[in-house]
């Protein structure tokens, strides 16, 4: 069953996918859904014996393009619909062991490109008024499959928290005819204490207002909505941030670092969305090598993030961890 | 921290070369789309399958430029 119930208290969606339940759950080695199919072996989700990247659609999704009618009836407080949408696996590299600081940074680049076409694709179907990219990585995350991998979800409305960012960036523009991403940039890089790295297409920041130790945001410094609005070198000068910022998350604590990446992006949902800037956000669990943030009572119940720590001071961690990106170095960083 | 540590030498290297995606069917109905990159030649080869579809896992295929 996957549905979508209102809840009339803070006048958002939740989805149900009970389903969901029965979904792989970290196979043993050699049983991994997203390898490859070899010849005589335990037969994949990809059927061929190799691959570049690969996009398919989860075998357990949260919303379909065609979903079932819900399991209960609506009310006028309680109204229920279908979920439908569109959930898509994007499975970054054939190699089971790797990660995507891991890849190359060319691979990173391949991943721009089809994340790209996936965001237009997905977005020009009618069920699909917002297309959300995004990778959780790691167990302590929840993940259920190490191989690299991210997610895509096709909403049939805007989520709540970037319509909240919307809200916000609608409000600034009207009162100061400005972008506040814009202005978010441009007060990070003036102040540079908490800028992480930057090339001439994007800079990535611990944020002024981080909610978590090591959170970091990737803004493009052109005021763009969407991956598509991208040209090729800014589509490679993403592709390298990232990996500069993944590869400081490995070396800060000597260990494969997990993390929430998430992709905000404008709305396809036919409105006009100027006033938005596209923006990469990332939100690590970890406080320590070994300690987790946890969303407690005032994160969970009351909306209030308490930070352990002060973003300038993680911002200073992580650029010191911060390496040149080789292209045509093969894989790590240089 | 001096700009470009993050990187901005990809716009001198070589081109990935043309995208390509070809979409099959699997078994129970959904889809999955190969990417590939490369260029003229390579992406030609690469379109062509080498084998065919296992039938009950690909009931079609779709081949096509991004």
């Amino acid at each position: 069953m996957s549905e979508l119930r209102w809840n009339p208290l803070l006048g958002e969606w939740v989805a149900t996918a009970t389903h969901r339940q029965e979904r792989t759950f970290l196979p043993p080695a050699g049983f991994c859904p997203l390898c490859p199919t070899k010849p005589g072996g335990f037969p994949t989700e990809v059927p061929e014996e190799t691959y570049d990247i690969v996009v398919f659609e989860n075998r357990f999704p949260s919303l379909r393009p065609a979903p079932p009618d819900p399991a209960v009836e609506g009310s006028e407080l309680y109204p229920v619909r279908p979920g439908a949408g569109q959930c898509e696996v994007i499975v970054y590299t054939p190699r089971h062991s790797s990660t995507l600081a891991d890849e190359p940074v060319e691979q990173i680049y391949k991943l721009v490109r089809v994340w790209a076409d996936r965001f237009a694709e997905l977005g020009a179907e009618p069920f699909a008024d917002y297309v959300f990219i995004f990778e959780n990585k790691g167990e302590a995350i929840g993940v259920t499959l190490h191989h690299p991998h991210g997610q895509i979800y096709a909403y049939p409305f805007v989520p709540p928290r970037v319509a909240r960012e919307l809200e916000q960036s609608r409000a600034h523009a009207e009162r100061t005819g400005r972008c506040l991403v814009c202005d978010i940039t441009g007060e990070e890089r003036r102040d540079g204490r908490r800028v992480v790295a930057e090339n001439g297409s994007f800079v990535a920041v611990v944020p002024f207002f981080a909610r978590y130790p090591y959170e970091v945001h990737v803004y493009s410094l052109r005021h763009l909505q969407a991956l598509t609005d991208m040209s090729d070198d800014e589509q490679r000068d993403l592709a390298s941030l990232l990996k500069a910022v993944i590869s400081a998350f490995d070396r800060l604590f000597g260990l494969s670092f997990p993390y929430m990446m998430v992709l905000h992006q404008r709305p396809t949902d036919g409105g006009s969305y100027d006033h938005y800037h596209f923006h990469v956000e990332f939100y690590p669990p970890l406080r320590t090598a070994t300690k987790l943030k946890y969303l407690a009572g005032s994160e969970t119940g009351a909306g209030l993030f308490i930070n352990d720590t002060l973003a300038e001071e993680k911002a200073a961690e992580l650029r010191s961890k911060v390496e040149p990106v080789v292209w045509g170095g093969g894989g790590g960083a240089a | 921290m001096s700009a470009g540590e993050g990187g901005d030498g990809g716009r001198g290297a070589p081109a990935a070369g043309r995208m390509r995606k070809r979409q099959t069917t699997l078994g129970d109905g959904r889809y999955l789309i190969y990417y590939t990159f490369g260029g003229e030649d390579e992406a030609a080869e690469v379109a062509a399958p080498e084998r065919p579809e296992p039938a009950a896992e690909a009931a079609a295929a779709e081949e096509r430029d991004v």
